[in-house]
């Protein structure tokens, strides 16, 4: 599904929240919306949805306007979800799936109910349901009709390691089967994970856009996991920094934590995990950043916000 | 601060309404239009103030239409005008122009007439003398009640002679002198007299065909009396019926009127009821009430009124159920008093008596849980118009079952609920 | 306009069903079922009473006012669970999740109204089956009107409910839609009260009277005169007297004005929700 954004206008008022945007998306891409609260991203994504109308531009699905029709292969993530409380997961999915016109949806269901570790809990009420599981339910409702778009706003907030790393993995199957992809947030280090282009917008303005490497430039980067025990284990340190992922460790006592640098896709959490596990350690919180996407992102707004200026 | 302005300012206004409604009360002289009109039965007569606009007759017999003047009052209590006549109650000269569309159709000159109501007649109905008819119908009702009285002062001469007379006689049987057989007899009284009339009054004539028109009072100088153009409506009766007064045993004079076929009858097991028949005729409810009353503002054109004329005291009541078909007369009945009984009376026919019917019915038994349809038939076996009712004997014992099934939905909607909080889980996942 | 574009379509009649499903899942339906049989049969067993104390009642149709109280009562109540449907899609985000999809404002309130209308529906004919059964119970006069006036009862709740959908969607927020609900069925209903209360008290009547309390129903006659025209309550109460007495055409014209007020308060909704967005005006 072929995405055109041209010369997005949305304005509240008098003030301007998406601001000439122009972006291309070539079908089966995946992209990453980039920008702190207010930039413009959730408008751009709810224009896109036919929520809000533009004031001026258009955005054109495959060549044609957004309607009903295009809507319908569209699939939305969105990172504050409602569901029909009253609703067990079952009911609630065979109602999109009606709605959707899907025609094997209880099946389909069922696969991505297993998948995500709720096929226990499809006949419980939703207003029972957890928050990670409530967001679990919501990618399934995304991922129901097999979209040719989806659209995921903050995809993993909200989900434990386990989750985050099996929701990911069911993101990239659907991108790898041809799944154009749109994904905002607000942690750059899933970005960098799942999409090869991103375009960082500010004040609803696209301040740049491009592959994660043109966007980095000449930076040098690294992932820093910050990796918390049940206690702090002092002779841990020898272990961890002989790991091959390892650049360099610190320990923080304190937090019962240590900081590792370590190079860009070496180490998944869960292997993280499970290397920790294997040397008897019990993790109790992973955490990455990815120092450079997240300097680049900083660097940029700044120089825009001087040229602003 | 908006809003209780609103109020205030609403207050005022109903307020200042009242001021002027109270100021109203003193009498102002006006011209009124006063009708004596045929209502089917007889005559009524009605006041058409200036507020009117609109004056109703019934076709087929005419009306008179009177042209006054008067002292009006507003009678707040019943939201109405009304006519002192006592303080002035003058004829209008001229004469009653009648217009249909732009054409004078008529110009009735002023008439003398006389209504008069005979007791004697079994219709019982009014009727109007015109110009010399009238003056000949009252001179006729002048001599007949000159006659009454002579004929009344004469028999009480003869009743105080008859009282010496029978008191000296029974003195004398008293003494044995005369036997008992030759006592006087008594004078007979004179015939009551059931004729009453009317003075000869003034008014307009008016007989006109079913149709709309518009009347206007002309002045002997010509002019058209200010506030007398009236739009003017003749009406027909729509259709003949057949309605009942029902009765039961126990409350025999306190009855429920059904006036129309598709009534129903609903009684209780086992008791016994009178069902006293009438001649009804139907009309539009608004031209009907108008016409008797104009300034009503309640009737509607839309809807009818059936009108009681006469009792129906020979015809049969064919009386079918799922058991059995049977005939049952209308006949007189005389309720008699009887001291220390239940109800202080009894009702028997009055054939069995040598009383006159008190009322004329006929008597039915519901029996339990039956469903009735009556109708009247006249002597030749016709079926009278309108006469067919339902009557059903009701349950009203079993009334409380009305809440069982009232119930049920709750019933249901609770298993629905308990069934679904079964099926669904309904305990929480633990967190984590 | 192509047909695909004003028929609400495949859409409609999947939130139609869910509609149906959520409902009928609930207590609330059968509560309101419960509340308007248990109003026909207070007034039904009053007629049973009357009858005892005079031993004798004329009457042409004794389930007419039963029925349609209890219709009053459905309505209400069906207005006020669809009101509230709406509000709190509106206010919960649920309703933007729908929009996401191939959901439109056309279809879903299309959807959610016809949803409604199967619920009125399906309680007028348990108010139907009620009214049959009591007929055999009490052993009262089978009536072929008695159709006739349910069917003006379901147009009735059908008005009624576009209403409140109209209500939900100008309120925009659920406590809103519930003020603005309670307005609206107390003004409906006390101008009719009050109008034929005081058209009783006050026998007759000149034109020209302008005392205080002929003023007031002057005021009342007025808005009622109006209120004829587009109470769904008023409508029905007057199809109803139409059909009792035997005016079959102003009985008809009741109900095409029932059809007409319902497609018109669906437009006014359907527009108004396109119009508004549904994360509403800023």
């Amino acid at each position: 599904m072929k995405i055109e954004f041209k010369d997005l206008t949305k304005k509240f008022g008098t003030f301007t929240a998406v601001d000439k945007l122009n972006l291309s998306l070539e079908s089966g891409e995946s992209f990453g919306f980039l920008g702190p609260n207010g930039a413009g991203k959730t408008t751009t994504l709810l224009t896109l949805l036919g929520i809000y109308q533009p004031d001026s531009g258009q955005i054109l699905i495959d060549g044609q306007p957004v309607n009903a029709g295009t809507r319908r292969k569209i699939g939305v993530v969105a990172e504050y979800q409602t569901f029909y409380d009253e609703m067990t997961a079952r009911e609630y999915l065979d109602f999109f799936g009606r709605l959707y016109q899907v025609a094997d949806a209880q099946n389909k269901a069922k696969v991505l109910l297993e998948r995500l570790q709720l096929a226990d809990w499809a006949d419980a009420l939703i207003g029972n349901f957890s928050t990670g599981m409530k967001k679990k339910l919501g990618i399934v409702r995304g991922l129901i009709h097999s979209p040719e778009l989806l659209i995921l706003d903050e995809p993993v907030s909200g989900l434990d390691p386990f989750g985050i790393m099996q929701v990911r993995e069911l993101i990239q199957e659907q991108h790898k089967l041809g799944t154009t992809l749109i994904i905002s947030s607000h942690v750059l280090s899933e970005i960098e994970k799942t999409v090869s282009r991103v375009g960082i917008i500010s004040k609803g303005k696209l301040l740049k856009e491009g592959s994660i490497a043109d966007i980095l430039g000449g930076q040098k980067t690294f992932s820093q996991w910050q990796v918390q025990f049940l206690e702090f284990p002092p002779n841990a340190k020898a272990a961890l920094a002989a790991a091959d992922f390892t650049l360099n460790i610190e320990e923080m006592p304190e937090q019962n934590t240590y900081q590792i640098q370590a190079n860009p896709g070496s180490v998944e959490g869960g292997a993280l995990g499970r290397f920790a596990l294997q040397h008897g350690l019990i993790t109790t919180q992973l955490h990455r950043q990815d120092i450079s996407l997240e300097a680049a992102f900083i660097k940029i707004s700044e120089e825009s916000l001087q040229n602003l200026v | 601060m908006k809003r209780s302005f609103l109020f205030l300012l609403l207050l005022l206004i109903a307020l200042s309404g009242a001021v002027p409604g109270y100021a109203q009360n003193t009498e102002e002289r006006s011209f009124v239009y006063a009708t004596n009109h045929y209502t089917g039965n007889g005559y009524a007569s009605a006041l058409i103030p200036p507020s009117v606009d609109e004056v109703f007759l019934l076709s087929g017999s005419p009306s008179i239409i009177a042209a006054k003047e008067t002292n009006l009052y507003y009678w707040p209590i019943t939201n109405e005008y009304k006519a002192d006549w006592e303080s002035l109650n003058l004829n209008a000269s001229g004469e009653l122009q009648i217009y249909q569309g732009s054409n004078l159709i008529s110009s009735v000159p002023q008439s003398k007439y006389t209504l008069q109501y005979d007791g004697n007649d079994p219709a019982g109905t009014y009727r109007l003398f015109l110009n010399e008819e009238a003056e000949t119908a009252y001179q006729q009702y002048l001599d007949r009640r000159k006659q009454y009285r002579d004929d009344l002062n004469q028999y009480h001469q003869l009743i105080n002679a008859f009282t010496i007379l029978y008191q000296d006689a029974l003195k004398k049987v008293s003494e044995g002198l005369l036997s008992p057989d030759q006592l006087p007899q008594a004078p007979i009284a004179p015939p009551d007299l059931t004729l009453f009339s009317s003075e000869i009054l003034l008014g307009y004539p008016v007989d006109l065909p079913v149709g709309d028109y518009r009347m206007q009072f002309r002045l002997p100088d010509g002019e058209v009396q200010p506030g007398s153009v009236k739009k003017l409506k003749v009406f027909e009766a729509l259709r003949v019926g057949t309605g009942y007064k029902v009765a039961d045993l126990e409350r025999w004079n306190q009855t429920e009127d059904s006036f129309s076929t598709t009534e129903t009858i609903y009684c209780l097991d086992g008791h016994t009821y009178f069902l006293r028949p009438f001649s009804q005729t139907e009309y539009n409810q608004r031209y009907f009430v108008r016409m008797n009353n104009p300034q009503d503002k309640l009737s509607r054109e839309d809807r009818q009124i059936w009108v009681s004329s006469k009792a129906i005291s020979s015809a049969d009541l064919q009386i079918k159920s799922t058991a059995n078909t049977y005939s049952a007369p209308v006949e007189g009945y005389y309720v008699r008093q009887i001291l220390g009984t239940k109800l202080g009376y009894e009702i028997v026919p009055s054939r069995e008596t040598e009383q006159g019917p008190t009322f004329e019915a006929v008597r039915f038994v519901a029996d339990q849980g039956r469903a009735y349809s009556i109708e009247l038939t006249d002597a030749s076996g016709g079926v009278l118009p309108g006469s067919a009712r339902q009557i059903r004997c009701t349950q009203t014992s079993r009334s409380p079952w009305l809440y069982v099934l009232s119930s049920l939905p709750l019933i249901i909607g609770l298993a629905i609920y308990l069934a679904r909080r079964a099926k669904v889980q309904t305990h929480k996942p633990i967190e984590g | 306009m192509s047909s695909k574009k004003i028929l609400p379509g495949r859409e409609a009649s999947v939130i139609a069903s869910h509609i149906g499903q959520l409902t009928w899942r609930g207590i609330g339906i059968f509560i309101i079922l419960f509340s308007a049989l248990l109003t026909g049969a207070v007034l039904l067993n009053n007629s049973t009473r009357f009858l005892e104390k005079n031993l004798v009642l004329v009457d042409k149709e004794p389930l007419f006012l039963p029925i349609y109280l209890s219709g009053v009562v459905l309505s209400i109540f069906i207005g006020l669970l669809a009101s509230m449907r709406v509000a709190r899609e509106l206010d919960k985000g649920t309703l933007e999740l729908l929009f996401y999809g191939p959901v439109e404002s056309r279809q879903y309130l299309s959807g959610v109204a016809i949803g409604y209308m199967g619920i009125g529906l399906a309680s007028v004919l348990v108010i139907l089956f009620w009214a049959k059964l009591s007929e055999m119970l009490l052993n009262l006069a089978p009536d072929a009107k008695l159709f006739g006036l349910l069917l003006s009862v379901f147009l009735m709740i059908c008005a009624f409910l576009a209403l409140s959908l109209l209500i939900a969607i100008l309120g925009g927020k659920a406590r809103n839609a519930i003020a603005y609900f309670v307005l609206a069925v107390f003004l409906l209903l006390s101008f009719q009260i009050g109008d034929s209360l005081l058209s009783t008290l006050l026998l007759g009547g000149s034109a020209t009277a302008t005392d205080a309390l002929s003023l007031v129903r002057k005021i009342l006659y007025s808005v009622n005169e109006v209120l004829r025209w587009l109470s769904p309550f008023q409508i029905t109460f007057e199809a109803a007297q139409n059909l009792n007495h035997g005016a079959i055409t102003k009985y008809l014209i009741g109900n095409i004005l029932l059809i007409a007020e319902t497609l018109i308060l669906m437009t006014f909704a359907i527009l108004r929700l396109a119009g508004k967005g549904v994360r509403g005006e800023r």
